[in-house]
């Protein structure tokens, strides 16, 4: 029996430890000093300093905030009401009902979020708070039917006809009897519609419009370049904020009151109502612009000189895909005036109409960009859409490892099995065996594409991971030597590590451009030529370079820049490498033929 | 009158099921009156009925002259102590009797000092600030009936409230119950399937069956007197036997039962020379004596004496119940405990008892179970 005992409680101290490593590891990965996770290099509270100074984080926790406390409040009135009614009355459809309610749980988020977006859009409703908190109420509120009606299960029902007995009405009985005793269970349901809402992506990233970023969005979006330990911070403080409540939440139920339940829910209500206080915007006058773009693409203090200069004020929103993009603006109603698109989305999205033609008039800066990035073959003449930042395909390498690289044949070198990395996206990875075999990356006839297929199959046992969103931290932590992905994020770790270095192959590789563009239905298209303009000026494309450390397309902006920057071959490749590139196009019917095709590789054993 | 009870015609079905037909009843002010039945009788449903806790699908509900069969239970003048309490369970002892007073909106002086003697009076002073599952099962109850008594109903419904007490308790709490109702003076209307337990308490009985009301009466009425093969059966009147009206002379009617069994009855007018019949005799009104040849024809005297052999024997304690065979009629006789005697089985006997003892009973009314 101790044995038994003792191997009992090893197991259970396992399927703890399984669960809450990786937030313990978060935790101190939040005091962190280093800025990679890679490594632990000193203690610092730095990055809650730095979050607290974040407007972008504080304004996404906020917004998270605002939606999550008015989901619960809602989803949780509205379910409880439900679990009684369901409890109280058994009536003809019940059973047909029961499976619709809890049908949200099953669907597919994608399902829900794509058919949410078609709902608000034939509602004409624009997309924003609004929007994202009816969402978040609809797909939550299952759960907390659910949850009540679980705990209304055990519920004696001559309890309420006891207090009607006594002379309460229907309303006093389910308040002063009803509501008390399924109360953890409406608590319950109440903190699961919380943390479902809180941390809710796919759905929010669909919905969400002006001024209703969240904080995963924020954090998925930044995923783009790097997920910084300001994110760890943040997440440590909700993650105590929560735990304070949850553990007065314990308190209340097993009915304590006083200072030991008033002093966690005061804590807790500090940490949570601290974005609220810190780091609010300026009021801004009654002009707005909207914009939305890619994380870390510019700096509040960029967005800041806008504001003073136009007594305007720019709401930023995030996204961290050319997708979640895409069905934003194809939805038609989030009201941005600034958008990002990557090249092939400047294509799709002009010929679907949803762009708005270019005043070149209004954009008199246009001249400072690089020619070579002008007149592309996604949108000729610059009709619909300015350069904003560049960058090109390659490989990131520690050269103490493997010598110098110089060609895509090093991703298939069996001295580095296992030490490989390829993006974990269908055209970049093809695109890498096409290229090295000489065929163009928008090949579409199916021989090159098949043949693409085969040389990852082939590859696939060299190769430790596919990764496209920490491909630089798996690299700067020597999991592996070898990694296809962005110069952006190299030339950050290069920075770092000066063992690294990063090279775009000679057999050719992949050039994004991503421009700035108006959508069709832009509120303010007069600001938005404005700000376009503005960030083609030479200082501040010069500044907006320096702070993110992308490449810009700005010719006038490169005798501003510091010296390293400007010899830096990660950032700004030598001259005949860009001529070597080619963008990444719409393939039309042969996206089809990449699908399977990377479908087979990941597939494949 | 305050605390008087009229049902008219009150009819209620679940669906297929119909839980209670054209039930008429008078209840009076002040008056103890127990609806007894087997589960399923529909009692429960008629005490609901009268809470307010279900509608009728027709017929009237009046209180103190009052029709209050559209009114929601929380506008009718009774309160209810339900069958396991319902004790809220969040809230103290104390609390909880305070609950329809608040309900009522009565100020906080006068809430604390009814509470205070309505708990005295059921001798739970000092256990105001407990909460319920502290409580044992007896003080479960008296907390429940503090609770709605403290209202000062004029209709006190009690939906089995003994059931879940154990026996000693229970027979404690009868008198206690009892007591309390005699003493505030208000009408009870009082659920059980325990026959005990409604011949103790009432001032009179309702036996329900299959919805209907059998036969109501005051207790000594019911048990000397039941009018129907169901009442006669749920008061213990074990031995049901069919018999053919052979003859009636002088106040005696000679009945013969199908397997030949002789005996006669005090005629009590209701006897039609020729008719079939049920008639019932109480265990406890058979005399069992040692061999068969005792039998003697029933005419000769008002004793009729049958012969019999042994089947079994049920030893309950204060009593034994033997089964004697009698023809083609198996008999219960009760024996009160005594000096022990040795039977056996196949022993013959003879059985013998009065013909006052033979109650006759209506061929109408509902089957046994």
């Amino acid at each position: 029996m101790r044995s038994g005992g003792g191997a009992l409680a090893a197991v259970s101290a396992g399927v703890y430890l399984f669960l809450y490593a990786p937030i313990l590891v978060l935790v101190a990965f939040s005091f962190n000093a280093g800025r990679l996770t890679a490594a632990w290099t000193g203690f610092t509270l730095d990055w809650y300093a730095r979050a607290a100074q974040d407007p972008q984080i504080l304004a996404a926790l906020r917004n998270s905030l605002k939606v999550a406390v008015t989901a619960t409040a809602i989803a949780t009135a509205v379910g409880t009401a439900a679990a009684v009614a369901f409890h109280r009355w058994r009536f003809r459809r019940q059973p047909a009902l029961d499976t619709l309610v809890t049908l949200p749980i099953v669907v597919p988020e994608i399902v829900m979020a794509s058919s949410l977006l078609l709902l608000f859009a034939a509602l004409r409703l624009r997309l924003g708070f609004l929007t994202v908190i009816l969402a978040h109420v609809g797909f939550s509120v299952s759960y907390a039917v659910v949850v009540v009606r679980a705990r209304l299960a055990g519920f004696d029902r001559s309890l309420e006809e006891a207090a009607a007995d006594l002379g309460a009405t229907p309303l006093r009985a389910f308040f002063r009897v009803t509501l008390p005793l399924i109360a953890p269970g409406v608590l319950a349901a109440a903190l699961l519609v919380f943390s479902l809402s809180i941390d809710d992506y796919v759905i929010t990233s669909f919905v969400a419009g002006v001024g209703s970023t969240t904080l995963p969005i924020q954090i998925y979006s930044m995923v783009k370049s790097g997920v910084s330990p300001e994110i760890n911070a943040v997440s440590t403080l909700l993650l105590v904020a929560t735990s304070l409540l949850l553990w007065a939440a314990s308190r209340l139920e097993r009915g304590r009151r006083g200072w030991g339940t008033a002093v966690p829910v005061g804590a807790a209500l500090a940490v949570l109502g601290a974005p609220f206080l810190l780091g609010r915007g300026p009021a801004g006058g009654e002009r707005v612009l909207n914009l939305y773009i890619w994380s870390a693409y510019i700096s509040p203090e960029t967005l800041a000189k806008f504001e003073r200069r136009q007594g305007a004020r720019v709401n930023v929103d995030l996204y961290d895909s050319n997708e979640a993009l895409m069905a934003k603006v194809q939805a038609g109603n989030a009201g941005y005036d600034v958008i990002c698109p990557s090249n092939y989305v400047v294509q799709i999205l002009q010929k679907q109409s949803l762009l708005r033609a270019l005043d070149h008039s209004a954009v008199p800066h246009l001249p400072n960009v690089d020619p070579r990035f002008l007149d592309r073959d996604f949108d000729p003449g610059n009709r619909y859409s300015v350069p904003y930042f560049w960058g090109t395909t390659g490989i990131g390498y520690d050269k103490t490892k493997t010598g110098p690289v110089d060609s895509w044949g090093a991703l298939w070198d069996p001295r580095f099995r296992g030490r490989i990395l390829m993006l974990d996206d269908g055209r970049e990875a093809l695109g890498a065996a096409l290229k090295w075999k000489g065929f163009s990356l928008n090949a579409t006839d199916p021989a090159s594409v098949r043949a693409a297929e085969q040389l990852l199959i082939v590859q696939k046992p060299l190769v430790r991971t596919y990764n496209s969103s920490s491909f630089e931290d798996i690299l700067l932590s020597r999991d592996v030597w070898l990694a296809q992905g962005w110069n952006g994020q190299f030339a950050k770790i290069m920075g770092i590590d000066p063992r690294l270095d990063y090279v775009v192959p000679r057999e050719g590789s992949g050039l994004f451009i991503d421009s700035l563009a108006i959508p069709a239905g832009a509120p303010h298209p007069e600001l938005a030529h404005a700000f376009i303009d503005f960030t083609l000026e030479a200082d501040i494309a010069a500044e907006i370079c320096r702070t993110m450390g992308y490449s810009t397309p700005n010719r006038a902006a490169m005798p501003l820049l510091p010296e390293s920057m400007r010899r830096n071959p990660a950032i700004f490749p030598p001259g005949d490498v860009l001529a070597r590139t080619e963008t990444i196009q719409d393939v039309g019917e042969a996206t089809l033929l990449y699908d399977r095709a990377w479908t087979e590789v990941k597939t494949s054993r | 009158m305050p605390g008087e009870v009229v049902l008219r015609g009150l009819r209620k079905a679940f669906g297929e099921v119909v839980a209670v037909r054209d039930v008429s009843l008078e209840v009076r002010p002040g008056e103890f009156l127990t609806l007894l039945g087997p589960s399923g009788c529909g009692k429960t449903t008629l005490l609901r009925l009268l809470a307010g806790f279900e509608s009728p699908d027709a017929g009237q509900v009046l209180i103190s002259g009052r029709d209050v069969t559209a009114l929601p239970p929380h506008r009718r003048p009774v309160n209810t102590v339900f069958q396991h309490y319902a004790l809220f369970p969040h809230l103290t002892v104390a609390g909880n009797v305070a609950f329809g007073l608040e309900m009522r909106r009565r100020g906080r002086a006068e809430i604390a000092e009814r509470v205070a003697k309505a708990l005295e009076m059921v001798r739970l002073g000092g256990l105001g600030e407990r909460r319920p599952a502290q409580l044992s099962g007896g003080q479960q109850q008296r907390v429940a009936l503090a609770r709605a008594l403290v209202l000062a109903p004029e209709v006190l419904l009690l939906d089995e409230p003994m059931a879940a007490l154990d026996l000693k308790l229970r027979q404690e709490m009868r008198v206690e119950v009892k007591n309390l109702q005699e003493r505030l003076g208000v009408t009870f209307v009082f659920v059980t399937h325990d026959q005990d337990e409604a011949l103790v308490m009432s001032d009179r009985i309702a036996v329900m069956n299959q919805g209907r009301i059998e036969q109501v009466g005051p207790p000594e009425q019911l048990y000397e007197r039941p009018r129907t093969r169901f009442v006669a059966d749920f008061l213990a009147v074990r031995n049901l036997l069919q018999a053919t009206v052979v003859s009636i002379d002088g106040g005696r009617a000679q009945l013969r039962t199908r397997g030949g069994a002789a005996f006669s009855a005090a005629d009590d007018g209701g006897y039609r020379p020729g008719e079939m019949v049920w008639v019932g005799v109480r265990p406890e009104r058979i005399r069992l004596e040692e061999g068969g040849d005792n039998a003697s024809p029933p005419q000769l005297s008002g004793e009729n004496r049958l012969a019999g052999k042994l089947e079994d024997k049920i030893y309950l304690g204060d009593r034994t119940d033997w089964r004697v065979r009698v023809g083609d009629e198996t008999l219960t006789v009760a024996e009160p405990a005594g000096p022990a005697r040795v039977r056996s089985g196949g022993q013959s006997v003879t059985v013998s008892f009065p013909g006052e003892a033979v109650l006759r009973l209506d061929s109408e009314g509902s089957e046994p179970p």
